[in-house]
Order: C-alpha cells, then sequence, then structure tokens
C-alpha cells in the first residue's frame, strides 16, 4: 500500500510554509536555522514522492546531495553563529545590522 | 492512502509546527527530531530505505546534536515568538499561508506529472533500492557526487576556521 502522490505534495507543500511561516515569524538564528532544515525537509518528501510516481531515481539522488549540502550548511551556519555571538553576544537577527544599508 | 501515511504526516504537521511555536530552543530542537523522524517513515513508505536511513543518520544524528550542542554553547533560555511586533507577525503568517495555499492549489489542478524515467519500480524492488540508487549515483552523477566530498571538506575546514577563537 502506497500513499497517494498528491497527498505526500500536500503534506510537503503545508510543512514548507510551516517553515518559511518559522523563517518570518521568529527572530532567533538558530530557530530560523531550523525552520530552514524543516524546508529542506518538505523539498526532500516532495522529490521522492517525484521520484516514485515518475519511476526515475535522480530524484533520490538529488535528495541525497540535498543531504550533503545541508550538513555543509549546518557546519558553516553554525560555526557562524557561534562567530557572531562572540561579537555581539546575541543571535537576535534584528542585532545583526551591521551591513544595512 | 494508507493508515500509515496519514498518522506519519499527521504526525509530521504537529511536531514541524511545534518546531516554530515553541518558546525553548532545545524542546524545538527535540520536534525536528520528531519531525526528521516521521518524514523518514513516509520514505519507507515511499520505497526510498537508503534514504530513510541516511535521514536518520545525518539528519536525526548528526546535524541535529550539533544543533543543540550550539543551543547549550549559547545558553539561550526562553524566546519570544514573534520579537517584530504583530504587525511583523501578522504578515509573515500570512504570507506564509498564502504560500502553502498557492502550491496545494497547484498540486490540486496539475493533470499528470510528465514523461516516466528508466528506472520501473519492478527493477528496482529486484535489485533493492540502495543498490539501485547506487548504481545511478555512481555513473551519471559521479562527479556531482566526488565534487560533494571537496563540499564536504571546505566546509569542516570553514567551520573550524569561522568557529575558533580569536587569539
Amino acid at each position: 500500500m502506497i500513499p497517494e502522490t498528491s497527498w505526500v505534495l500536500l503534506l510537503s507543500a503545508a510543512m514548507f510554509a510551516i517553515g518559511a511561516a518559522g523563517v518570518l515569524l521568529r527572530r532567533n538564528a538558530i530557530v530560523v536555522f531550523m525552520s530552514i532544515e524543516l524546508m529542506l525537509n518538505a523539498g526532500n518528501l516532495a522529490l521522492v514522492a517525484f521520484s516514485r510516481e515518475l519511476e526515475s531515481l535522480d530524484g533520490q539522488v538529488f535528495v541525497f546531495f540535498v543531504l550533503a549540502v545541508a550538513a555543509a550548511e549546518a557546519a558553516i551556519g553554525l560555526a557562524l553563529l557561534i562567530a557572531v555571538f562572540r561579537h555581539r553576544a546575541s543571535v537576535n537577527l534584528d542585532d545583526f545590522n551591521l551591513l544595512k544599508w | 492512502m494508507t493508515v500509515a501515511f496519514v498518522l506519519l504526516g499527521l504526525i509530521a504537521l504537529v511536531a514541524s509546527l511545534m518546531v516554530v511555536l515553541t518558546r525553548n530552543p532545545v524542546v524545538s530542537a527535540l520536534w525536528l527530531a520528531l519531525t526528521f523522524a516521521s518524514v523518514a517513515g513516509i520514505f519507507v513508505l515511499l520505497g526510498a530505505e537508503f534514504l530513510a536511513a541516511i535521514q536518520l543518520i545525518v539528519y536525526a544524528g548528526a546535524i541535529l546534536v550539533f544543533v543543540l550542542f550550539v543551543v547549550m554553547l549559547l545558553n539561550l533560555g526562553k524566546l519570544p515568538l514573534a520579537e517584530g511586533g504583530h504587525m511583523q507577525a501578522g504578515i509573515g503568517a500570512c504570507l506564509a499561508a498564502s504560500l502553502g495555499l498557492i502550491v496545494a492549489l497547484a498540486v490540486r489542478a496539475n493533470d499528470g506529472y510528465g514523461a516516466h524515467g528508466a528506472v520501473s519500480a519492478a527493477e528496482v524492488a529486484r535489485v533493492g533500492n540502495t543498490e539501485a540508487l547506487a548504481s545511478v549515483m555512481f555513473s551519471k552523477y559521479v562527479i556531482a557526487f566526488e565534487l560533494t566530498s571537496l563540499l564536504l571538506t571546505a566546509a569542516v575546514v570553514g567551520a573550524m576556521v569561522l568557529a575558533r577563537p580569536r587569539s
């Protein structure tokens, strides 16, 4: 028994919207980071659903690469957070306005 | 639609909502772990067993532990849910909801997903998901695969340089 592709895509859309809401609403950089991971996961879900629907493994290979890039992004992003926290003693995104025009 | 999919989907939705709506970042990270686990379950339902395992190992294992480390390193307490004021929160929520609605309408309105690929489900079932995936990854996408290792090396070195204390 396999779920219908359109339902998986709807779940993926809902998860992506929740992640986008997290990025827009929350101001803490770590929560924003977790919301971005949520959106990446929603994209992965859609890719796997399409891969099953279209009987092609390219979608699953893409998910693998997205996972690798997400791991790299986590390492760099959290290291950046630590570096910024050293300077500003804050991870509130509204405090990071040095490059703002 | 199967019962398992409905259950896992509901868990994923509730858990991802709680990631955004929880004030304590540690609790947020734990809800995120639940989201990742249920998405891994849906991967299994969709016939992507290898990716389900990788999802659990890389996301729920490595990335999440890393996030928890940083949360504890930065010693964050309870956080406000929407600091930019009610106006900004309202606009953000409306934008995100309309984004989800538009994508959902697009999914509902579509007719067919395009041409089918070369690897049939029966063929994948015969050799196994991991082996089928490996044969694609190490032939068609072998250059991208090798570049991934370069990317990860660069990320590790970059993370060490960035997080190192200034002497």
